[in-house]
């Protein structure tokens, strides 16, 4: 339990690293917005440990041109800046699912005990 | 009251990214107002304590802000602009010194020894890593050339001596004439 709750409080690197691509994932089935994102990610157990955190890394995917935002009149309330996925975010994308498959299947291998 | 709490947090995310680039700060502080009014709107007459977990789950604003400054590269600041003026004040206020004595101190001694320690330190300890971090990460490279590193290192160097060497010059001056 400690154990969990310290794990949840630190941000490593790998897991800064995989969530960036989480939310280009997401993206892939069609524009949305901040709040829905945070929430789809919130879904998988230990993705997101505070909301708050994804803005800033939206803020940051969409500087290095992996998504565009817009802004979109809503049903409910004020207009909403909608994101969606750039053809560079999804080569991106594309690039790190191959490395992540080849890099989770070695751990894999190695945390089983087959050695590489 | 709910109004308040809400108000109070973004209060403070505000002035934990007073010193980001404009438009990052903008665009950060109003998602997360865009977040708390969304999460808000999913439960009508929300009472004090459920607000209180809303803005728990989003997390405290010195985080967001601190990933905010991991993800977009925002150094931390390093000293407070309050704390210099309040020991310049304190300098120029007494009476104990000469003009020149008291304008010596204000250029050299205000950041201390930080200023020159920085310039000493991080130049050759700063490295440029592209998309550290990340999978994709490129390799690191030191973030001056050799020659600029040799001048900043001497320059420290003169501003090391001179912090250390101006406090004790007017400390001694002041002793002598309140002798």
């Amino acid at each position: 339990m400690v154990e969990a709750e310290r794990g949840s409080q630190h941000t490593t690197q790998l897991h800064r690293g995989v969530v960036e691509y989480c939310v280009l994932a997401l993206l892939r089935s069609g524009e949305t917005y901040g709040f829905d994102i945070v929430r789809r990610l919130s879904a998988v157990d230990g993705m997101v440990t505070s909301e708050g955190t994804i803005y800033p890394l939206l803020t940051r995917l969409r500087k290095d041109g992996h998504i565009r935002s817009t802004w979109r009149e809503s049903s409910s309330g004020p207009p909403r800046r909608y994101y969606r996925l750039t053809e560079e975010g999804e080569r991106a994308l594309a690039q790190f699912q191959r490395a992540w498959v080849r890099f989770r299947d070695g751990v894999d291998g190695v945390l089983e005990g087959g050695g590489a | 009251m709910t109004g308040q709490l809400v108000d109070d947090y973004v209060g403070r995310l505000r002035r934990e990214t007073t010193d980001f680039p404009r438009g990052d700060r903008r665009e950060i502080v109003e998602e997360v107002e865009e977040h708390i009014r969304e999460a808000l709107a999913e439960r009508p007459g929300a009472s004090e304590a459920d607000i209180r977990g809303a803005l728990a789950r989003i997390g405290e604003p010195a985080e967001i802000a601190a990933e905010a400054r991991a993800r977009l590269d925002i150094p931390t600041p390093r000293f407070g602009g309050m704390e210099i003026a309040a020991l310049i004040l304190l300098l120029w206020v007494s009476p104990a010194w000469t003009v020149r004595e008291k304008l010596a101190g204000t250029l050299i001694v205000p950041g201390g020894l930080a200023l020159p320690l920085t310039l000493l330190l991080v130049p050759s300890g700063r490295l440029i890593c592209p998309r550290a971090g990340r999978l994709d990460a490129g390799p690191c490279r030191p973030s001056v050339s050799p020659t600029v590193e040799t001048l900043i290192g001497a320059l420290a160097v003169v501003l090391i001596v001179a912090t250390i060497v101006t406090p004790v010059v007017l400390a001694r001056r002041l002793r002598a004439r309140t002798a």
